[in-house]
């Protein structure tokens, strides 16, 4: 591999690693959804600093070219991605239901919207405000 | 200082725990009278609700299952709402012994913490747990002590307590909702709340699924790890929370949390 783009491929990596970490701390985005991505800059890394590896991983596999190798690891890593993601909206359409019919229950047994009629309002501050 | 605890709230989130809930509820009626109980029903899909109804409890339903974070938060924004000065939190599945609540009370009504965590191991005791669990209990409580200076024996217990500050607190988004434990300490103790652990027995698990069963402790470790480090990363919300939320001390009162109310 070209120093050249032995450095490009680990700034990219890099890069990936200090974005997942900085929107998980911000919460855009959970840590139960970010290991997979986590995976992938770690993964990117690893092939970056031990290119051995990807050979041997190419000739396990009977593929021609290292580069073959990357690109099918990469659509593996979309498909699971997309699989990932089929999963959670399958999961949150069904919660939508349920919440769904229990807002109706609820709306028909309290007509006002179930607001409470007395007590105090939810508490809504913040730890940094 | 004492505190006055007039008005105490004992939370139990609960997910398929029929058969044994009223029990623990019933026990912890006996142990204090003159505190509230409320189960948060998990998305039960057994009698749940209705066995924790009819032993007295307030039931707050989950129409879905969002795990015991989320069931912890929603017990702390009832709390906040509804103006109790403390929460007790403990198990709706009996690990949690009602009889060792006075113990989380104590330090509160002497305003000596803001949270209290029943430690199973302070005493000495030993409890029945895999090996797997147990040395993740003590490199975490390791790792605590690194980062806070303060030795915690049994970082991930849930059976707690806490006053109004550490309710207000973890009632403000910040409270994770899946394996709240040592990053909750960690993040308490930057905020600057005082935590203390006292000793306290614990009963093994008699029924139901375990949220650390099979897996879970891999994915539990991994999780806590980068949990810990966003913690650590988010250092300033902490520092400023705590800039801004003083220790204030309460007066002398009657407590809710005495056995003879």
């Amino acid at each position: 591999m070209l120093w050249r783009q032995l450095i490009a491929s680990v700034i990219i990596a890099v890069s990936l690693l200090v974005l997942i970490i900085r929107l998980v701390q911000h919460g855009h985005l959970d840590i139960a959804y970010c290991w997979l991505w986590l995976a992938i800059g770690i993964g990117i890394l690893v092939v970056v600093l031990r290119y051995d590896w990807l050979e041997r991983l190419t000739h396990l596999i009977g593929a021609v070219a290292p580069t073959t190798t990357v690109f099918l690891l990469g659509f593996v890593v979309v498909l699971l991605l997309c699989l990932q993601f089929s999963m959670v909206i399958s999961t949150h359409r069904r919660q939508i239901k349920r919440l769904t019919q229990h807002l109706a229950l609820l709306e028909r047994e309290h007509p006002s919207g179930g607001r409470p009629t007395t007590g105090k309002p939810p508490t809504h501050d913040t730890a940094s405000s | 200082m004492a505190a006055t605890l007039q008005r105490v709230l004992v939370i139990m989130p609960a997910r398929n725990e029929a058969g044994r809930v009223g029990a623990v509820i019933a026990a912890a009626r006996a142990v204090l009278p003159g505190a509230d109980i409320a189960v948060i029903n998990d998305g039960s899909t057994d009698a749940t609700a209705q066995e924790a109804a009819a032993a007295g409890a307030v039931i707050l339903p989950h129409a879905v299952s969002l795990g015991y974070g989320a069931g912890l938060e929603t017990g702390y924004l009832h709390a906040m709402r509804q103006g109790y000065d403390a929460v007790l939190q403990m198990d709706s599945d009996g690990q949690h012994l009602a009889s060792e609540l006075p113990k989380l009370c104590a330090p509160l009504a002497a305003d000596a913490a803001d949270i209290v965590l029943g430690s199973r191991y302070l005493a000495g005791g030993r409890f029945p747990i895999s090996p797997l669990r147990r040395l993740g209990q003590r490199f975490f409580a390791l790792l605590l002590r690194v980062l806070t200076g303060q030795r915690f024996t049994d970082p991930t217990s849930g059976f707690q307590g806490l006053n109004r500050r550490a309710l207000r607190f973890f009632a403000s988004g910040v409270f994770p909702c899946d394996y709240p434990d040592a990053d909750v300490l960690l993040m308490a103790h930057l905020a600057g709340l005082r935590i203390r652990e006292v000793p306290v027995r614990m009963a093994g698990r008699t029924g139901g699924a375990s949220m650390h069963a099979g897996w879970r402790p891999l994915y539990y470790g991994m999780k806590m790890l980068l949990s810990l480090f966003i913690v650590l990363l988010n250092i300033h919300i902490w520092w400023t929370w705590r800039r801004r939320h003083a220790a204030a001390g309460g007066s002398g009162g009657t407590s809710a949390c005495s056995g003879d109310n």
